[in-house]
């Protein structure tokens, strides 16, 4: 820099703090370029997982519903099995995500039904795909990212479009964890940019390197009123037989 | 003709024994003649209002496999599909685009699921003629692009009024989630027992909300001027199509209806790598293929109304053999002046075949007018509005006589009298002039 280049003090103090204040920002948005790769790490857990899922939803229409399954999952095969436990008259009902595919399992019937998991889970708030691994990395990109405070929490916020036409929300928003980098909050658009749902992760269980959301609430955007809590508990990380993502499970689990 | 001028004095002379000899007849046949009638009158409402509610007797749809080798749902290049339709023959008498989806319907905080059909009512005349309204009219729906017509119920379990507004939850073709406001234009009356509970939409709008791209289509329904012509149709339409694309029939491939049910559900379905295809693979459904059930169940009415018929046939000529064994003995006399005045034995024996024919011909025909006038009393009946009218034609019961099939009825009936009369004529033919004049007495 030579003498004369800025025409006033105020102007070369001010270059002066922007000069200091660029590689800051330059390893901020380094870090934030991968937020979304690492949010996805953070969530996937390189062994098997094993719980109970307990579902309380209220509706101002239907009334209060709880519900209660096991919860299998394999990030790696990204794979997922859920059995209903309660109610009873629907024990045995299974939904089975497998390479093949998305299963609902009726054991009435004994037959497998194709569904989808951006379908709701049992009428409620909550998607199929919201018990499996996160994707965003692989479904998003981040249009916007600012700073801010979620409760107590900094947070960055960022605004989300997807890159392919098969994420469940072509747009979202959420309120990332700035310290942990843990999704806190997220709100789920429509293809025509509404409101369906907003989402809030209060709680994470740490399972090695991983955390998994042990306490999800769903607010429905549309029908005033009708939440969703999913709780998950017994927490288990022993591995799985190969059997347990299997169709063939599926059915005898129900004899 | 002598022997059918005394065959025609004797029955008229006679009308103690020729009257309930056709009226058993009559019976037979208007029993057979009204329910054929009646099984397929309700097939043909039921094609009809199959075809009105598809919007044709011919149905193509697409799919293509995205990137993850799923399943979609969509035409992208209708004009393929338009171009095999032209080569398709004089048959086809219109087509149009629809789409379907099932939904979830919002209002307040109540929710119902619903599937609706995406229609082009502009384009397919008699579409909203078809409907039976329960609530609102054709014409909400039509000045409105946002319009819904829901059945009754589900409109019941919204707690909605005709013209309010509802928000529309679907998945787009692609498996994302997507909302729009629709407004309730119409009740109608749903087909739920029937498995044919659907709504109607636009299809603009519809195809919107599934992000179908404009110029792009999910299936396009033919329909035909005569539904004869349904095969002959549907062959030429998928050599046109090979041409261009794979092609499977509904009716050859009984797994594609499964995936066609599971399209409808708005599921993506997986397909394994071997089965992979490029580009769009056509799937043609007919009429016929939907309505299989309800074709085999009329065939099983006919049946059984021809069963019943061959019974009550069967009982009538044994009656008509005895009672012409009667006959025969009570104009012995009568037999043997006509022998002894020249009358020549084929003589006697064509008089009592005539008389078993006209007798037989004459209660056909007053069974077949009997079951005509039954069936336009009937017919006259407006049943309204109900669960019911799938199977009626505005409201009316529908019968169908195939003016063939009753000729050949008639003609089989009298000629089995006929028969029935052949042993007791011979008898009579063979009766010695001298033996039977001397019986005398």
């Amino acid at each position: 820099m030579t003498p004369g280049s800025f025409r006033s003090l105020p102007m070369a103090l001010a270059a002066t703090l922007l000069a200091c204040l660029l590689p800051v920002a330059a390893a901020q948005l380094a870090d934030v370029d991968g937020l979304l790769a690492r949010i996805d790490q953070q969530g996937n857990y390189l062994g098997d997982l094993s719980a109970t899922v307990t579902l309380q939803s209220i509706d101002p229409t239907e009334g209060d519903e709880r519900r209660q399954a096991r919860w299998f999952r394999r990030d790696a095969d990204d794979a997922f099995l859920i059995l209903i436990l309660e109610p009873t008259t629907e024990l045995g009902q299974g939904y089975l995500n497998v390479e093949d595919g998305f299963w609902f399992y009726d054991p009435e019937s004994r037959q497998f039904v194709y569904t989808s998991l951006s379908e709701s889970f049992e009428g409620s708030d909550a998607n199929h795909d919201d018990f499996g691994a996160p994707s965003y990395a692989d479904d998003y990109r981040i249009t916007s990212l600012t700073e801010g405070t979620l409760g107590a929490y900094d947070v960055w916020i960022a605004e989300l479009e997807a890159t392919h036409g098969d994420a469940t929300y072509p747009f979202k928003t959420i309120w990332v964890s700035r310290a942990e980098e843990l999704v806190l909050k997220s709100e789920d658009y429509s293809l025509t940019e509404r409101l369906l749902r907003t989402s809030y992760f209060p709680s994470y269980a740490r399972i090695g390197d991983a955390y998994i959301a042990d306490r999800m609430i769903f607010v429905d955007a549309l029908v005033p009123g009708r939440t969703t809590e999913i709780t998950i508990s017994d927490l288990s990380t022993a591995e799985l037989p190969e059997y347990i993502f299997t169709k063939a499970y599926v059915e005898r689990v129900n004899r | 003709m002598q022997s059918l001028r005394i065959a025609f004095r004797n029955v008229t002379r006679q009308r103690r024994r020729s009257l309930p000899l056709a009226a058993a007849v009559a019976f037979g046949f208007f029993v057979f003649t009204l329910v054929t009638a009646f099984t397929n009158g309700l097939l043909d409402s039921v094609e009809s209002n199959v075809a009105s509610l598809t919007g044709g007797h011919i149905y193509v749809s697409g799919s293509e496999l995205d990137p993850l080798g799923r399943e979609l749902q969509v035409i992208r290049d209708p004009s393929v599909v338009d171009a095999a339709v032209e080569a398709a023959g004089p048959a086809v008498a219109s087509r149009q685009r629809r789409s379907s989806a099932p939904v979830a319907l919002i209002a307040g905080s109540r929710e119902a699921r619903q599937l609706v059909i995406g229609v082009d009512p502009g384009r397919q005349g008699g579409f909203l003629d078809g409907l039976s309204f329960a609530d609102g009219d054709p014409s909400s729906f039509l000045a409105d692009p946002t319009g819904l017509l829901l059945p009754a119920e589900t409109i019941e379990a919204l707690g909605v009024d005709v013209g309010e507004r509802v928000i529309v939850k679907a998945t787009t073709i692609r498996g994302q989630l997507n909302i729009a406001d629709f407004v309730v234009a119409g009740g109608i009356v749903g087909q739920a027992a029937l498995g044919l509970d659907f709504g109607y939409a636009h299809v603009d709008a519809l195809d919107a909300l599934l992000d179908v791209a404009p110029g792009e289509v999910q299936a396009i329904s033919i329909l035909l001027e005569d539904l004869g012509a349904l095969d002959a149709t549907t062959d030429r339409l998928e050599v046109q199509l090979a041409a261009f694309a794979p092609v499977v029939r509904a009716s050859d491939d009984p797994e594609t209806m499964p995936a066609m049910a599971r399209a409808m559900q708005g599921g993506l379905g997986s397909v394994a790598t071997e089965e992979a295809w490029e580009g769009t693979r056509y799937l043609i459904t007919t009429v016929d293929d939907l309505l299989g059930g309800m074709r085999d169940l009329v065939d099983i009415m006919n049946a059984t109304a021809a069963a019943i018929f061959a019974v009550i046939v069967v009982i009538i000529l044994v009656g008509v053999m005895n009672a012409y064994r009667m006959v025969m003995i009570e104009r012995t006399p009568e037999i043997g002046a006509m022998r002894a005045m020249g009358v020549q034995r084929s003589g006697i024996r064509n008089i009592f075949l005539a008389e078993a024919f006209l007798v037989a011909a004459t209660g056909a025909v007053a069974g077949l007018l009997l079951a005509l006038t039954t069936m336009g009393a009937v017919g006259l009946v407006d049943l309204g509005s109900s669960n019911l009218s799938f199977f009626l034609q505005q409201g009316h019961l529908h019968f169908s006589v195939i003016p063939r099939d009753a000729v050949l009825s008639t003609l089989l009936v009298s000629l089995m009298s006929v028969a029935a009369v052949l042993v007791p004529a011979r008898a009579a033919a063979r009766i010695a002039p001298a033996e039977a004049l001397r019986s005398v007495g």
